[in-house]
């Protein structure tokens, strides 16, 4: 079920009506009958794969709290039954069609098996946050969860199922085994969360993603049409994505949980470390704690921490989809990452005393992410290849012109996202406002959402797409 | 956490409800009215009125990749004039007739109208989003009958959610019209007025279906939105034609003494038979329609089953190619000569070979 369909408003309509109807002892057993429903209402055997990651991480976590040896046998059971599902699921079909390629130019030919499996939505954010789950209790982090009905609902909790954000057991799971209340401040914010959300995916991001896929359907195109769309892209998966996680952050909090923020204005980004602290922020701290860190981080010798740098982006960019320009796009971010740092070790502090050299860095960090952004959008590498060579002055005036107009149209429906970005750095300098401006602050925000309510009905794009991150 | 005291709870829920019923009734309250963008085009009348047509073919881009227009004057006893504009339907049509061909001094003795499957009693049929733009040329003023009837059909179509959403928020139905002017308000940033022209050039050539690459031209050329889904209520005839423009386009052909000719163009052939097999549902549909139009004193022809209409005629989709126009355009002409001149014939679906 999707978040912008028509369904997903009256189940959780009635969700959150029977939720807090009923006694709390019988909300997560609702919520996970929520959540299962949520899960398989478009293909039922999603669930199988979900079962099968749930029963095997609750009793292994368990066996780990109890066991005195053994205990990392167990975590590597848990991790490749995990990984492996999600190897059947994601990557077995792009293991054997590569397998046929390289024999192929062997010369040795063997017919492979087609399997066409449908990839469950959100397999990978589940299965990264249930291994989470049972690294945590192997390292004493938290306490195993003793009510297989608390783990199922912590793997299952809908808002965030299909798409993140990623959730750690201290945070989520901690608070389905608490009572919850929800406070009219807070269902507040979440309504205007929701709107926000909303306003984001239904507006901005299927409206550029208009031209984005305008773009990406040419042939040939010249440089400012490529990347123009490249630009439109950008905006369109950072208001898609970060459009997903505001609804799943607003639902969660109108049913009384509190999930972790996913982006932080990630375009502000001033190096690719920068960005990534700023993007997917679930995803990238995840790695960060139970990959990059064990991996030796970067207080190691140089050749190990170039290592390191490798093996997580490439594995970033595999987690993102089983095709080789995700993985182009993590290797990409790779040698960014070691590049910046080079840069940092070869002129620490040169920049900073220069004036506007953060609004310097951020503009080419930007850039930098929308070469990112074309690795990651264009499929066909050969086309790829051809698109990274492009020459501004081989293009002809007129698509300039073009792109232009193209860029102008972008540039409207992204005006939101810069209003966005004032309010939050107002709020954020007068987060200490005297009380008397309340009352202001929260009828300027009735009129904002009057706004994004209005501007959804009549703007909203007539060609709605799926949310990006689903098929991740 | 820290309780809040009741009474600034129940104030806040109170302060919550307030707002969340300000946030969904504002918007219900703006209405942006009839939003007619384009005047009438006075063009095609003045040529027909210049022309004197005996018969004036209505149709899409079926009509316009079919028929030469220069071939079938060259062939034909009587003037006839080709009004095809692609991307239309019987929406279009009814306007074409009522303010186009009705209006004409003297009405032309014949309009043949060429339509695909079920189209006739499709009135939503290409209305929305980027069609609007093409019925406003051909409405003049409010037009408030055919509205009742497109709106009615519209929502018909319809999930009962959204019909609900739309008469909750009127507004949304200017949604097309709204990104149109987003639009327009960035050619305004980039260009003036005159190198908008140019920019809309360059837009038409740079998206050309030679341009796209394979995947993406078939869903580009927008020849797929034909064989949209009929619903339930609109598979059969009797359940359909009363919502439909059909009676209207009849009605108004009546008033002014115009006969009536609807051709059924027939459907790209599979390479391995001569016609598409219809299933038992759409041939009945076809002998409700022919009965009804000879009820009304209108004449089907039926092409489905001609077998002189091979695949070689066939460019992309269910489109003739520019080769084989002007043959395809001799053997229109041979099919319905005979019933021009007796307008009760008509070949029926049912006796087809």
């Amino acid at each position: 079920m999707s978040f912008d369909s028509s369904a997903y408003l009256v189940f959780f309509v009635l969700v959150l009506a029977v939720y807090w109807t009923i006694p709390q002892r019988f909300q997560n057993y609702f919520l996970i009958l929520a959540s299962f429903f949520f899960y398989g209402f478009v293909h039922p055997w999603f669930l199988l794969p979900f079962f099968a990651t749930t029963l095997i991480d609750y009793f292994v976590a368990n066996r780990i709290e109890c066991a005195t040896t053994g205990r990392r046998k167990l975590v590597v059971i848990s991790v490749c039954a995990n990984l492996g599902l999600l190897a059947i699921f994601k990557y077995f079909h792009f293991f054997l069609e590569n397998t046929a390629a390289v024999l192929d130019l062997l010369h040795i030919h063997v017919p492979m098996p087609v399997l066409r499996i449908i990839l469950p939505a959100g397999i990978s954010f589940y299965t990264f946050q249930s291994i989470g789950y049972v690294v945590d209790v192997y390292r004493g982090h938290v306490r195993a969860c003793r009510h297989l009905r608390d783990y199922a609902l912590f793997v299952a909790f809908f808002p965030q199922l299909v798409a993140g954000p990623i959730q750690r057991a201290g945070d989520l799971l901690a608070q389905i085994q608490r009572p919850r209340r929800l406070q009219p401040a807070a269902a507040y914010d979440a309504a205007f969360l929701l709107l926000w959300g909303f306003f984001k995916k239904l507006v901005i991001a299927d409206n550029v993603a208009v031209i984005a896929d305008k773009v990406f359907a040419l042939r040939s195109p010249s440089f400012p049409i490529l990347w123009t769309g490249v630009l439109a892209f950008a905006i369109q998966i950072y208001t898609d994505f970060s459009g997903y996680t505001d609804i799943a952050r607003a639902c969660a909090r109108l049913l009384g949980f509190e999930i972790t923020r996913n982006f932080n204005h990630p375009y502000l980004a001033n190096s690719p470390s920068d960005f990534w602290r700023r993007w997917h922020i679930s995803l990238s701290t995840w790695i960060r704690d139970y990959l990059y860190i064990p991996l030796g981080g970067s207080r190691i010798s140089g050749c190990r921490e170039i290592l390191n740098i490798f093996i997580v982006f490439f594995l970033v960019g595999l987690w993102h989809g089983a095709a080789w320009n995700f993985v182009l796009w993590g290797v990409y971010y790779a040698v960014l990452t070691m590049l910046y740092r080079v840069a940092a070790r070869l002129f620490p502090q040169t920049w900073s005393h220069i004036p506007g050299s953060n609004v310097l860095c951020v503009l080419v960090m930007f850039i930098f992410t929308n070469i990112g952004w074309l690795i990651f959008r264009e499929h066909d590498i050969a086309q790829l290849g051809r698109d990274l060579i492009l020459s501004p002055t081989a293009a002809p005036a007129t698509d300039w012109f073009f792109a232009r107009y193209l860029a102008a149209i972008v540039f409207l429906y992204s005006l939101p996202l810069g209003f966005h970005l004032w309010w939050d750095i107002a709020r954020k300098n007068n987060a200490g406002a005297k009380e008397r401006w309340l009352p202001w602050i929260a009828l300027a925000q009735s009129g904002v959402a009057i706004l994004l309510f209005f501007g959804i009905l009549v703007l909203r794009s007539d060609a709605p797409g799926e949310f990006i991150y689903f098929q991740f | 956490m820290s309780e809040q005291p009741a009474f600034l709870s129940a104030k806040g829920w109170l302060g919550l409800i307030v707002s969340v019923v300000v946030v969904l009734a504002v918007p219900a309250l703006l209405r942006s009215g009839d939003l007619v963008r384009y005047p009438f085009d006075e063009a095609p009348l003045r040529a027909l009125q210049a022309s004197h047509p005996d018969c004036v073919l209505v149709g899409d881009s079926m009509l316009r990749t079919r028929i030469d227009p220069a071939r079938l004057n060259e062939i034909a006893d009587r003037r006839c004039d080709v009004l095809g504009y692609p991307g239309t339907a019987t929406a279009v049509w009814y306007l074409i007739v009522k303010n186009i061909i009705a209006r004409l001094s003297p009405p032309p003795h014949w309009t043949i109208i060429l339509f695909r499957d079920r189209q006739l009693t499709l009135p939503a049929m290409r209305t929305e989003g980027r069609y609007k733009n093409g019925l406003e040329p051909f409405m003049l003023g409010r037009e408030p009958e055919f509205q009742e009837t497109l709106e009615k059909a519209q929502r018909r179509r319809l999930p009962v959610f959204e019909r609900l959403s739309l008469f909750i928020y009127p507004a949304q139905k200017h949604r097309y019209e709204r990104s149109e002017d987003l639009h327009e308000r960035a050619l305004n940033l980039v260009s003036n007025s005159a190198t908008k022209p140019l920019l809309r050039d360059a837009a038409k050539e740079l998206f050309d279906l030679n341009n796209l690459r394979n995947n993406a031209a078939p869903a580009a050329s927008g020849n797929n939105d034909e064989r949209e889904p009929v619903s339930a209520d609109d598979a059969t005839f009797a359940a359909s034609v009363n919502g439909s423009f059909l009676p209207m386009i009849l009605d108004t052909a009546e008033r002014r003494h115009i006969k009536l000719l609807f051709f059924r163009v027939k459907h790209r052939p599979p390479a391995n038979a001569p016609f598409v097999e219809e299933e038992p549902g759409a041939r009945r549909y076809q002998r409700d329609l022919q009965t009804y139009l000879t009820k009304r004193g209108a004449v089907l022809f039926d092409e489905n089953r001609e077998a002189d209409i091979t695949l070689p005629f066939y460019g992309e989709g269910d489109h003739v190619t520019d080769t084989m126009m002007r043959p395809y355009t001799e053997l229109f002409w041979k099919k319905i000569r005979p019933l021009l001149s007796n307008s009760t014939a008509g070949n029926s679906p049912a006796e087809a070979p």
